[in-house]
Order: structure tokens, then C-alpha cells, then sequence
């Protein structure tokens, strides 16, 4: 059976700071839902609050339309933000006991375990203590722990953060296969470039609030601004800074963001009068670019990490 | 509640796992061992007497063998030429006691030795001089045997095992000390690792943190308890046996049972909601400090005077009651409504250490950053624990 995942009106204080000011978000299954936003946003707070281990000042979560249950979250799956696992049990061991704190039975729980370990290439460390591993094979482990139970609603804080790109690759994979099965998916990226192509559905938060969310295409439709990519690094004077401006520039070309109603062809015509254009493209903004005109600043971090990711 | 014995279940198959464990286990059972059986091999508890004896006739040896027996004391009787000879070994210690008769009747002891030694000796050497006497006085040698060898007057010991009692007493009373350290060490490192290793966010997301703090005490409580039977085996072996143990023993060992127990939940619960307010695990040591300190405090009452006032006050006290109670116990004075009453009190007690250390564990486990106190986390609502 399917159902949505759906936190209302969520707040949270920590003392007199607001973390999470009235956040709104859904998840409904068969699509990759990604909530995102620079360090500090309050993704691991709302996380928390998802699963229970913290109770929010205000707000409901809910499962299939009712307020969700123990019972409910247990049949979740959570990859928190900082990892962790018993360093000294055996690989197996952990995630038989986990499957079976999360509901199964011993027998079941060892099976899927095998299972998951296979599928992540692990079958052979199965016995290994964990700190025999590497830190990208405990990652894995980390990752099995959350879905050993075949979650219906899978919730991963920063799965990509720190991975090298073929892990990104194939946890992209692990993921698309997941919302492929019909079930429900969550995840939290402060890397807003990275995340781009995976995501779906998108919820962008900043200090605590929604600064915009929907259907990551469609708000790229709607969005009025545009942009000219070109594969020549633009000087800022080539263009009338009427008409366009530079706004990033790098190995590949410049992106220039047009204005309001100017002619891409024109401000082509113009860069092509000072350098070699051989590819060009009108596009729609990046996650990020929707970020800054949503937020109104960048999506880099606009904290330190305090809280937790002290490693 | 299946949660809390499944977090139980993996705190003891990790423990088993440990040689740590295996260790202890087998230096409690080869040293609890040891205790039961050493005083069956060196004599069971009876005093032996090595006498010198110079110049005496049958009548000492009977006389002196039949007082023995009736007081328990077996004696070895070595016969010398020469009081100096005799004298020589009282001196070097290869005799406890010489015993010289002819003209001028003597014992020769050790200053300061055993009276009841010295006693038995000179009552035997008088019925030897009595018998010369009544000898010279024209009765048959025969007859004046049989006058002398009329049983001794009985000695009925008041007091029986006062003594061993208090050994009994201080026996559990520090054992379980022992043990209630070692497993509030090990309850506080625990949860600081779960704590440190971030294993508890993972955790919480699926179960209850009171499943996982009474969990955890449940299981290393288990072992605990595991590794204290491997003391009380070779006891209860004796016993079932028919040997004889110290008095009060397994008196103490079996009614100090209830709180034993309560003590291990109790002080166990406690110690693991402080583990929480950890920052790294090797803070987990000092932060059951203060318990440790009140349980030194409370066995110096437990060893020299558990059936004092101060004793009778300490056995209705929770912290208290679990070293004190058992040895009160051991020494008799422990009335059945002070039992029923300190049981009362320490359920009570529990309950609430229960409430207090989920709100504790609850509050402080995901708090990370820095080391919280206690006062903090009681003062702050449900998860402002800010940093
Ligand atoms: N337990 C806590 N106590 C106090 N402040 C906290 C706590 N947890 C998080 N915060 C603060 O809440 C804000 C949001 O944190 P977090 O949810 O971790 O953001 P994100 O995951 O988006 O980076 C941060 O400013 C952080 O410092
Ligand atoms: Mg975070």
C-alpha cells in the first residue's frame, strides 16, 4: 500500500531561536522528493521531527491522511546525518538486530540483510566488525541499516555529502530504484548542484522556512528569468548590461542571465562579435539560481556546521 | 517492551563475546572456590595444639585430649628428656606450649599466646599432680585414673558465630560494591558510545529511548548479575552439600536477593541517564563519580556497623539499603517490617529513577556539541537542550 507523508505547519525552538518557523512539506510516493537548503536550514531538525526523536513546539506529521504512529515510523527508514553504527559487531549482526528492532523476524531479518549486502557489494565483509571497514564500505552499511526492512517511506539527511562521484552515481541509483517500487522518498542535500538532476520534487527551505517548493521542471517553466550559456568566457563589457549579464564563468563558458524581455539572439550576436561561440544554449535557472531569487542569497553555507558533523 | 529485550538481548551476546567477561567470570568461580574449599582442607575450623611435654605420666595426655575434644581442639603431644629441650622448641615456636612436671610442676608458654591453650595445658598438668597426689595418699594408681577421667564439665558457646557473621556481612556487602561499580562504569560507557558513535539517532528513529536506556540496563545488568552467580556457585554447591559455610552467608546472600537487585536497576538506570549528558566516552568514567563516592561511603557502613543506628537509618534509603540491607542480614538484626518497608521505598525509588533517567536520556542523547549538566537538562523542556 502506498500513502503520502505529510508534516504540517511544523515549528521548532531551541531556546529563543527559531529552527523551523510553520515548514509545510509532502512526500508522496513514486517520486524523488528532495528538501533542500544551505547548512542550518533546519533539514535535520525537520528529520528529526519526522521520526519522533524530537517533538516539535507545534505541527503534525502525518501518514496516509492520519496523524502518523509508532507503528508507522517504525516501518520507515532513516539515514540520519551523522552516521553511526556499533564498531565493534559484525556487519550482519547489526543489521539482522536492526530488521528485527524495526519488526521482523530473525530469520527474515537475515535474509534481507544477505540480500541488501549483495546488492551493495558487501556480501563478502559480511562478517567483518565494522570498524574493519572502509569508510565508504561503512556508508553502505549505513545505508543497508536504513532499508533493511524494505521501508515504505525512505528518508536520507545529506546521503551524498562527502561521497566521491561514483558513489553518488550508484546511491543515485539505490534511489531511483526505490521511488521506481511505488514507495516514497526523502532526501536532504545542502549541494543544491549536485542534487539537481535527481530531484523531482523539491522543497527549498532557508532558516527555517519555505522559500519555495512544487515540481522542480514546472518551477523551472514558471520561472521568467533565462539564460544564455555560451562555451567562451564572456567578458563583462562584450554585452550591453541592459541586456544581459555574466553571472558565472569556469573552464566550460560563461552563463549570462538575461533581462526581462531582452533577445537571446542579440546578446549572442554581441558575444560572437569579440569571441568564437561553437555551442550555445538558452536555459532555464539552475536549482541554485531558483534558490537566490527565492531566498534572496546564495545557498552557500551561511553557518559553520555547529551542530553535530564534528568529524 | 519486546524493543527493550531486544536491546538487552544484543547488550548480552556482546558481553559474551567479550574474554573480558569470560575473565572475570573464571577469576570469580576459581576465587569463590578457593573460599569454600581451603578451610575444608586446613581443618575445618577446629584449633590444633602442638604441646611439649616433659616427664608426665598417662594421666596428662588423657586428661588433656579429653578437655581438648570438648572445646574442639585437637592436640599433638611430643614427649622431650630435658625441659630445656622443651623450653627450646616453645621458643623457637615449634611447640605452642611445654608442659614440665616432677618437683616443680611449670607450663612454659609464649608471653601473650593463646590463653585457651595455656588454660587446657594447666588444667591437665594440675590433674596430673592431683593424680600423684591421691597416688601418695595410698589410692590405687588404677582408681586415681578413674577419678580424674570423669568427662569435663560441657562448654556451651553463647554468641554462636558473631564473628563469622560479620565477615559474611562485609563479604556481600563488598562484593556487591565491586560489582555495582563495575556495571555503572559499564551502563555510563555504553550509552556515551552510543551517544559519541551517533548509533542513537539511528536508534531513536526506530524505538523508544526508554527502551533503550532500560534496555541497556537490563542486559549489562544480566551479565552483571551472571558474573556475581559465578561467586555464588561453589557457595551454593557447599551448601547443597552439607558443608558448612561462614554464619550468615548464605542467609545474606539469599534475603539480600530482592536488594541486590533493586540496587543493580536502580543505581544502573541512574548511571545510564548520566552517560547521556557525555560528550566523548572517556567522560563516561566521571560522570558516576558521585555515585561512587556515596557507594564507598555507604560499604564502610555496610562492614563495621550495619546493625548500628546509622545501619538501621542507611537500610530504608534506597542508595544505601542495597549494601546495607544484605549485611544487616548477614548479622540478624534485620526485622521483617524494616525488610518490607525498605522493599516499599526501594520500588518507589526505582519508579522514579526510571522517570527521571528517560527524561534525561531523552533529552540529552541528541544534544551534541558539548557536555551538558544535569541541571540543565532537567531545567530545559523537551528538546531545548540549546547549545
Ligand atoms: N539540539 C539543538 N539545540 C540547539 N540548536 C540546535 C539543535 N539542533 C540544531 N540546532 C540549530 O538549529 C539550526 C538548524 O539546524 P539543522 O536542522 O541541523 O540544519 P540543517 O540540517 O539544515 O543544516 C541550526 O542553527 C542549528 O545550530
Ligand atoms: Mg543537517
Amino acid at each position: 500500500m502506498v500513502n503520502t507523508l505529510r508534516a504540517a505547519a511544523i515549528s521548532q525552538r531551541f531556546g529563543s531561536r527559531v529552527v523551523l518557523d510553520a515548514v509545510d512539506l509532502e512526500v508522496p510516493p513514486g517520486r524523488v522528493i528532495g528538501l533542500l537548503g544551505p547548512n542550518g536550514a533546519g533539514k535535520t531538525t525537520l528529520m528529526r521531527i519526522l521520526f519522533g526523536v524530537l517533538t516539535p513546539d507545534a505541527g503534525r506529521v502525518e501518514w496516509g491522511g492520519r496523524a502518523a504512529t509508532d507503528g508507522d515510523r517504525r516501518s520507515w527508514g532513516y539515514m540520519p546525518q551523522e552516521r553511526g553504527l556499533y564498531r565493534d559487531m559484525r556487519v550482519i549482526d547489526q543489521l539482522t538486530w536492526i530488521a528485527r528492532l524495526h519488526g521482523l523476524d530473525r530469520a527474515t531479518g537475515e535474509r534481507r540483510a544477505a540480500v541488501l549486502l549483495e546488492q551493495l557489494g558487501l556480501a563478502d565483509r559480511a562478517k567483518d566488525k565494522i570498524l574493519k571497514l572502509s569508510g565508504g564500505m561503512a556508508q553502505r552499511v549505513q545505508l543497508a541499516a536504513a532499508m533493511v526492512h524494505e521501508p515504505s517511506l525512505l528518508v536520507l539527511d545529506e546521503p551524498f555529502s562527502g561521497l566521491d562521484p561514483v558513489a553518488v552515481g550508484f546511491l543515485s541509483d539505490v534511489i531511483l530504484a526505490h521511488v521506481r517500487a511505488g514507495r516514497n522518498l526523502l532526501f536532504s542535500s545542502h549541494q543544491l548542484d549536485l542534487v539537481e538532476d535527481l530531484c523531482e520534487t523539491i522543497t527549498l527551505i532557508d532558516r527555517g522556512r519555505v522559500v519555495l517548493h512544487g515540481d522542480l521542471r514546472a518551477l523551472k517553466a514558471a520561472s521568467a528569468d533565462r539564460y544564455l550559456r555560451v562555451d567562451v568566457a564572456v567578458d563583462p563589457s562584450w554585452v550591453d548590461g541592459r541586456l544581459a549579464e555574466p553571472v558565472t564563468t569556469d573552464a566550460s563558458g560563461t552563463r549570462l542571465r538575461l533581462a526581462p524581455g531582452a533577445d537571446p539572439g542579440t546578446v549572442l550576436d554581441a558575444v560572437r562579435a569579440n569571441g568564437t561561440v561553437r555551442d550555445f544554449a538558452v536555459e532555464a535557472p539552475s536549482l541554485s539560481e531558483l534558490f537566490l531569487a527565492a531566498a534572496g542569497h546564495q545557498a552557500v553555507d551561511d553557518e559553520p556546521e555547529l551542530q553535530g558533523s564534528n568529524r | 517492551m519486546k524493543d527493550t529485550f531486544l536491546v538487552a538481548g544484543r547488550e548480552v551476546r556482546q558481553a559474551l563475546r567479550l574474554r573480558s567477561f569470560w575473565i572475570v567470570i573464571g577469576v570469580l568461580l576459581v576465587g569463590s572456590s578457593a573460599g569454600m574449599i581451603i578451610p575444608e582442607l586446613v581443618g575445618d575450623g577446629r584449633t590444633h595444639i602442638q604441646v611439649a611435654s616433659v616427664d608426665l605420666s598417662p594421666a596428662f595426655e588423657t586428661s588433656l585430649r579429653t578437655t581438648a575434644e570438648s572445646l574442639d581442639v585437637d592436640v599433638d603431644i611430643e614427649v622431650f628428656d630435658h625441659v630445656e629441650a622443651a623450653r627450646q622448641a616453645v621458643e623457637s615456636e615449634t611447640a605452642d606450649v611445654a608442659a614440665v612436671g616432677g618437683a616443680a610442676p611449670t607450663v612454659v608458654a609464649r608471653t601473650g599466646d593463646n590463653e585457651l591453650v595455656l588454660g587446657l595445658v594447666h588444667q591437665a598438668l594440675g590433674a596430673e599432680v592431683l593424680a600423684a597426689r591421691i597416688e601418695a595418699a595410698g589410692v590405687p594408681a588404677a582408681e586415681a585414673q578413674a577419678i580424674l577421667a570423669a568427662p569435663p564439665p560441657l562448654v556451651e558457646e553463647l554468641d554462636t558465630g558473631g564473628e563469622s557473621r560479620r565477615a559474611a556481612a562485609a563479604i556481600v556487602a563488598t562484593v556487591l560494591y565491586v560489582i555495582l561499580l563495575m556495571l555503572m562504569v559499564s551502563v555510563a560507557t555504553g550509552t556515551a558510545i552510543e551517544k559519541s558513535n551517533r548509533i542513537s539517532e539511528v536508534l531513536l528513529a526506530i524505538v523508544k529511548p526508554g527502551a533503550l536506556l532500560f534496555g541497556k540496563v537490563i542486559g549489562v545488568g544480566f551479565t552483571g548479575l551472571a558474573t556475581l552467580s559465578a561467586g555464588i556457585v561453589p557457595v551454593a554447591v557447599k551448601l547443597a552439600v552439607g558443608g558448612e559455610l561462614p554464619d550468615g552467608l548464605a542467609v545474606a546472600l539469599l534475603g539480600g536477593a530482592p536488594w541486590i537487585l533493586l540496587g543493580v536497576a536502580f543505581y544502573l538506570t541512574i548511571a545510564g541517564s548520566l552517560g547521556s549528558l557525555v560528550e566523548r566516552q572517556e567522560e563516561a568514567g566521571s560522570v558516576v563519580t558521585p555515585l561512587s563516592v556515596l557507594l564507598v561511603g555507604t560499604l564502610l557502613v555496610a562492614q563495621s556497623g550495619a546493625d548500628s543506628p546509622l545501619g538501621a537509618v542507611l537500610a530504608h534509603i534506597p542508595f544505601t539499603a542495597p549494601l546495607v540491607m544484605p549485611a544487616r542480614i548477614a548479622l540478624g538484626v534485620a526485622e521483617p517490617v524494616e525488610m518490607a518497608i525498605s522493599i516499599a521505598i526501594g520500588l518507589l525509588a526505582l519508579a522514579v529513577a526510571a522517570r527521571f533517567g528517560s527524561v534525561v536520556y531523552r533529552r540529552a542523547i541528541v544534544h551534541t556539541g558539548n557536555r551538558l549538566k544535569l541541571r540543565e537538562v532537567l531545567r530545559r523542556g523537551t528538546a531545548g537542550v540549546a547549545a
